[in-house]
């Protein structure tokens, strides 16, 4: 996981980008929605030792975040956090794959890098797609969907709220431990012998943030249910949109 | 311990997106019809504070003592013990969605699978059957320090094998199982010691400072109908399901790997059966192909060596044309939103 600050950061820009306009942002969130799921499934599903045919799959990627506005670098730096599990799995099949492939020179390529490649860009692939998906969508959007859906209403109630509360406990968090670091300077983290303390203290704030949000939304009528406008219609384009991009990539499968 | 897509099969990952939605709904259900019947809206706020707090208390490093390295907390037990287990699982399910769609950190198609061994296997695995049991004789430090080690030594053990066998049933990469499992179990022997000592000192703090928080800190009288006495009920009830799903997932992934690879099956037959008895479009299509295509055939003909090469070549020459053709277009969308630079509100550049 990233640092606390980081971690704020990134969920303030990824909130500001999700909020901007681009042709992407006017889609639908379904639409979005349900090509990111066929694209992930379909990218998921490849074959394992041809990396070079999966590389096709950079398209969407490559389209869809100018086209929706969204920088490069970000989407790198969450890669840096997805990849290590991923490695785990990759550099296992670089040593326990067995068959040598082809040769290119005298560099004989085995299908266990051929396997390793692929495991490597699946990831960057998968990642990418989630995250293009969030970079262009509110947040509140997806949930709606996902309530539209059928997933149970306090599920995606909360989910929405613990999302909104992720700023208040990350800077609860920041002034705590920034106020630790102050009087122990020398120590990396909070001691092992604090750490029952320090969180429990930050329970006990979480637990009056809380209440006092409990009593500010009952002040305003909340009876276990958001009110909310009328989400947007799926317009010709959105039926467009989605079936041009899951017929394309289950063809690009198809003939892989 | 958070699984990504790209070890996972789809069909693994669809069986377990299965299951994990499976408990979602369970709990959803259970909290709504559970013992604040009067004040059902109330977990909510509480619900979605606490994963806030479980999210950011996992960006709190603490130095583990004689190991020079540094952990954090996962938080399962901890949230079962302040809220109960069926909303710790939903808060759990909530702050791993974020996670995995704002941090990269476990994969969407991984998703259900992450909720089962990280959520189901602490909050409705573990606590109820090993948490409560050993804490039910009232709780003081020694009772919570031993019940919270116990719980997360175990929960921790279910999910590390839970992740093996699915690695392993996946069949994406070549670990063995055995050699998986010798290298997963010890260490997460050693991070649930962890992860009990520190969430039994936090109960403690909890339970010092305000007993009430604490699930059974102060015990509500049980009446024949209450939510305590069904909630005992469910350990039974969960560990068939547990059981139901692993042999739901084994026998998914042994058809799976009777047809090595389900849409590849599907796949194959659709383009057997259908695309090539679907006449003058087909030959139309295949026309063009045949036509504009560089490498057709994919491959060069001879060895298996050299159709090894042809197809790998083949793939990556006809992916770089293409990808270098749809980054031509990214970029000119670039440069023309750019040259338009009209910045959309709250799109401002950081």
């Amino acid at each position: 996981m990233p640092s606390l600050r980081r971690a704020s950061a990134a969920i303030n820009r990824m909130d500001s980008l999700a909020a901007g306009r681009s042709p992407v942002h006017s889609l639908h969130p379904l639409a979005k929605l349900i090509v990111t799921v066929v694209y992930i499934v379909v990218v998921i599903s490849c074959p394992p030792f041809n990396p070079g045919g999966l590389a096709v799959f950079l398209c969407y990627p490559l389209i869809i975040a100018p086209l929706s506005g969204t920088p490069l670098r970000p989407l790198f730096a969450r890669l840096a956090i997805a990849l290590p599990f991923s490695l785990a799995g990759a550099v296992s099949n670089l040593f326990l794959t067995p068959g040598a492939a082809f040769r290119i020179g005298s560099f004989v390529v085995g299908y266990g890098l051929l396997s390793f490649a692929s495991i490597i860009l699946k990831t960057l692939l998968t990642v990418f797609a989630a995250l293009l998906l969030v970079a262009s969508t509110p947040f509140e959007e997806i949930n709606r969907q996902l309530t539209a859906l059928g997933v149970p209403k306090i599920f995606c109630l909360q989910l929405v709220m613990t999302y909104r509360y992720l700023s208040v406990l990350i800077d609860e968090a920041l002034t705590m431990t920034t106020a630790y670091a102050l009087r122990a300077p020398e120590v990396k983290g909070v001691r092992f012998s604090d750490i029952g303390v320090f969180l429990g203290q930050l329970i006990l704030r979480s637990f009056g943030h809380a209440e006092h949000v409990y009593q500010a939304m009952k002040c305003r009528g909340f009876d276990g249910g958001y009110q909310t406008r009328a989400g947007a219609r799926l317009r010709p384009r959105d039926f467009i949109y989605t079936a041009a991009v899951c017929a394309g990539v289950v063809l690009l499968r198809v003939f892989l | 311990m958070h699984m990504s897509d790209v070890l996972l099969s789809p069909a693994v990952g669809g069986v377990m997106t299965a299951v994990g939605a499976g408990a979602i709904g369970y709990s959803a259900k259970k909290i709504s019809r559970g013992p604040d019947a009067e004040a059902n809206d109330k977990p909510i706020p509480m619900m979605a504070v606490m994963g806030a707090f479980v999210f950011a208390g996992q960006m709190v490093n603490f130095t583990i003592p004689g190991t020079g390295s540094s952990g954090h907390i996962g938080g399962g037990i901890l949230l079962a013990a302040l809220l109960g287990p069926f909303p710790a699982l939903l808060t759990l399910a909530a702050v791993l969605l974020i996670q995995c769609l704002f941090f990269a950190d476990g994969g969407l198609l991984a998703y259900g699978a992450n909720v089962f061994n990280m959520g189901v296997c602490a909050c409705l695995l573990a606590y109820p059957i090993v948490y409560k049991p050993l804490a039910k004789n009232g709780l003081n430090k020694k009772s919570i320090t031993i019940a919270s080690v116990a719980a997360s030594v175990i929960g921790l053990q279910l999910g590390a094998f839970c992740v093996v066998l699915e690695t392993v049933l996946s069949g994406v990469t070549e670990l063995p199982f055995g050699a998986f499992a010798l290298l997963m179990q010890p260490i997460h022997l050693a991070i649930g010691l962890v992860e009990g000592l520190v969430t039994a000192a936090v109960l403690c703090f909890v339970h010092s400072a305000r007993p009430e928080l604490l699930e059974g800190g102060t015990p509500p009288a049980l009446g024949p109908n209450s939510a305590e006495r069904k909630f005992r009920k469910t350990p039974a009830l969960i560990a068939v399901l547990a059981a139901a799903a692993l042999v739901i997932a084994c026998g998914v992934s042994l058809l799976a790997s009777a047809f090595p690879d389900g849409l590849e099956w599907s796949i194959e037959n659709v383009t057997a059966a259908d695309i090539q008895r679907s006449g003058g479009v087909y030959d139309a299509a295949s026309g063009l192909v045949d036509a504009t295509a560089f490498m057709p055939d994919y491959g060069f003909a001879g060895a298996e060596e050299g159709s090894a090469l042809g197809t790998s070549a083949a793939g990556l020459i006809g992916s770089a044309i293409t990808v270098i053709i749809a980054g031509g277009i990214g970029f000119i969308i670039h440069r023309v939103r750019n040259t338009r630079a009209k910045p959309a509100p709250g799109l401002g550049r950081h």
